[in-house]
């Protein structure tokens, strides 16, 4: 198994007597994205600033691709980063900010050029190459932000809040451009207040809290994807009905969803059959069929 | 190299900003409307004092002013005049050979750029620090390429505004000063520019050295225009003779820690009389930067 892209080992970082970072550990796989979510003020902003080399931890150890912390001599170009609350230089035009920025990060004056293209068309902003960035509305400024962080390719994202102000057709721009993404090998950091998305993106989520991880771990077994699903029926059955058909059943109702806990010892997929055929037998009428709880539901309940 | 290499793009940036918000063109109109300005007037101060001197002497004052006034400045009298004021009779001898206007351009130069320079350049860095526009450099380059490319930034952009305000010296003086010597004086204002450079280059790194020190631009802007106030009063507290006579050794030697200090030895004829003076004043520019630069890289971005 390969080295994780991105490890926090007991990281702290104070501000005066606030203590920002308080023993933060957690881990980004290759070619993942991992969800980072918590209140304003977990220290989640802070959390993308140590990583990106702008804060320097009191304590603790920051393993970037595998070179310990970031050193932007020696990983130019390998990491990108979408900081919070940065504003872009007004007057600057969008092409001619990004192409300085790629020369910064050890581009050649025309791979510059080539990777300001590649990252206009990413972000939909090639017909307002030539704008100035005061011109831009807040949605389109923000898209400038993401794009900056994509230039080079970089093996590592951090983008904090990367949705902050698009509307739903640009965030779901942004949930595809994520996955293509990962789909080229990228390893991803992203936090977001909105849950849905990050759900519909992530292979892994970080809850934080008051600067440390409460809970960590894949998607999947965070959210109960292997052990819970729900049902959603038309004509709910008596659950007494059902256990004469599956006595092992352990289930409740949520309104018309019937909620189901699958036993670790069983294979989901056989039982989930089994009930599938049993609530046909019943004439539930099965509308809908959703594995797991949803993050938001398991992050309210943390 | 890579440092050298992002110190030049981040340089070059802050050059291409500046022009792209048209600062450089406030500047350069700035300087060159001030040195129009200041020239003008200078004519028309010699222009009445010929005229008065022609009528006392009862012979025809020339159209445009010029003639007696450069008569009077090659004449041995307004050397041993000089050679008094300044207390230095072979700097009194380089000075009457400069061609007046470029003498009049040198003296503005090193008299009011300073100024002009802690006003624009004492916000360069604390205008990235105050938006977070830093952090997309510094994600990307170290620190120190990061603030050194700003402070050759605004050193080239000095230069530009002295250059601006040479020409404007040059036209004028080409069209209203009589017997005007388009070359040599030429020749002169290019040697004065590059002194005067100099010397505003140290007030270059003073006004950077002051722009790590707040995230605030309007901070920024009043920490440069007090520096520059503190500045003048210390120089002119360490002239007085009272404070020299009990000034002590100690004292005296942070003197030179004032770019002012070095201002006169900029007109010495021998190059080598100058160097200690240019020496010291790049040096003064890279300890001032140093200071403000040590302050911020140890804080967080």
């Amino acid at each position: 198994m390969s080295a994780p892209a991105l490890e926090l080992e007991g990281v702290r970082k104070r501000y005066g007597s606030t203590r920002a970072l308080d023993g933060l550990s957690f881990q980004v796989q290759r070619g993942s994205i991992t969800g980072l979510i918590g209140p304003n003020g977990a220290g989640k902003t802070t959390c993308f600033g140590v990583v990106g080399g702008l804060l320097s931890p009191d304590e603790g150890r920051v393993d970037v691709l595998g070179m310990g912390a970031f050193d932007p001599l020696k990983a130019a170009g390998r990491l990108g980063l979408l900081p919070q609350d940065c504003e872009l230089p007004r007057h600057t035009r969008v092409q001619t900010y990004l192409r300085y920025l790629a020369r910064l990060q050890g581009a050649s004056t025309r791979d510059a050029a080539l990777q300001t293209d590649r990252v206009l068309d990413q972000v939909a902003l090639q017909d307002r190459r030539d704008s100035r960035i005061s011109e831009l509305s807040h949605g389109m400024r923000r898209r400038v932000a993401v794009g900056q962080a994509l230039l080079a390719s970089p093996e590592l994202i951090l983008l904090d809040e990367p949705t902050s102000g698009l509307d739903p057709r640009l965030v779901a721009q942004m949930r595809d451009l994520l996955v293509a993404q990962r789909a080229r090998g990228a390893s991803l950091l992203v936090s977001s207040h909105m849950l849905a998305e990050l759900e519909a993106v992530c292979d892994h989520v970080v809850f934080m809290e008051a600067g440390r991880a409460t809970r960590s771990g894949p998607l999947a077994e965070v959210t109960g994807r292997a052990r819970i699903v729900h049902f959603v029926l038309a004509h709910p059955p008596e659950l007494a009905a059902l256990r004469d058909k599956l006595p092992e059943l352990q289930a409740r109702y949520e309104g018309n969803t019937l909620r189901v806990s699958l036993p670790t010892e069983s294979s989901p997929a056989e039982l989930n059959d089994r009930i599938l055929a049993a609530l046909l037998a019943l004439d539930a009428g099965v509308l809908e069929v959703r594995p797991g709880e949803s993050l938001e539901t398991v992050y309210l309940s943390d | 190299m890579g440092i050298l290499r992002d110190v030049a793009i981040v340089a070059g940036h802050e050059l291409g900003e500046a022009l792209r918000s048209r600062r450089v063109l406030i500047l350069a109109l700035l300087y060159l409307g001030g040195a129009v300005a200041g020239t003008f007037i200078l004519i028309e101060v010699l222009a009445g004092l010929e005229a008065m001197l022609a009528q006392t002497l009862a012979v025809a004052a020339s159209e445009r002013p010029g003639t007696f006034t450069q008569e009077l400045m090659s004449s041995a009298e307004a050397q041993r005049f000089l050679a008094e004021v300044l207390d230095d009779a072979e700097l009194a001898a380089e000075l009457v050979t400069i061609p007046p206007l470029a003498l009049f351009y040198g003296w503005m130069v090193i008299n009011f750029c300073p100024a002009l320079v802690m006003l624009t350049s004492s916000e360069a860095v604390a205008t990235d620090l105050a938006t977070g526009a830093a952090r997309f450099s510094l994600v990307r380059t170290p620190r120190l390429s990061f603030s050194v490319g700003k402070l050759v930034g605004q050193a080239a952009l000095m230069a530009v505004s002295v250059m601006a305000g040479a020409v404007g010296v040059w036209v004028t003086g080409y069209f209203q000063f009589e017997g005007f010597a388009p070359g040599p004086t030429a020749l002169w204002m290019l040697a004065l520019c590059g002194r005067g450079f100099v010397y505003c280059l140290a007030y270059v790194g003073i006004a950077i050295g002051l722009s790590h020190l707040t995230r605030s631009v309007p901070w920024s802007r009043a920490l440069g225009l007090i520096t520059l106030g503190i500045t003048g009063m210390l120089w002119g507290i360490a002239h007085l003779d009272r404070v020299q006579e009990a000034a002590g050794p100690a004292v005296r030697a942070l003197v030179p820690l004032l770019p002012r200090a070095h201002q006169t030895d900029l007109w010495r004829p021998d190059l080598l009389d100058r160097l200690p003076a240019l020496v010291m004043l790049c040096a003064l520019c890279v300890i001032y930067f140093a200071l403000g630069y040590r302050f911020r890289a140890r804080r967080d971005a």
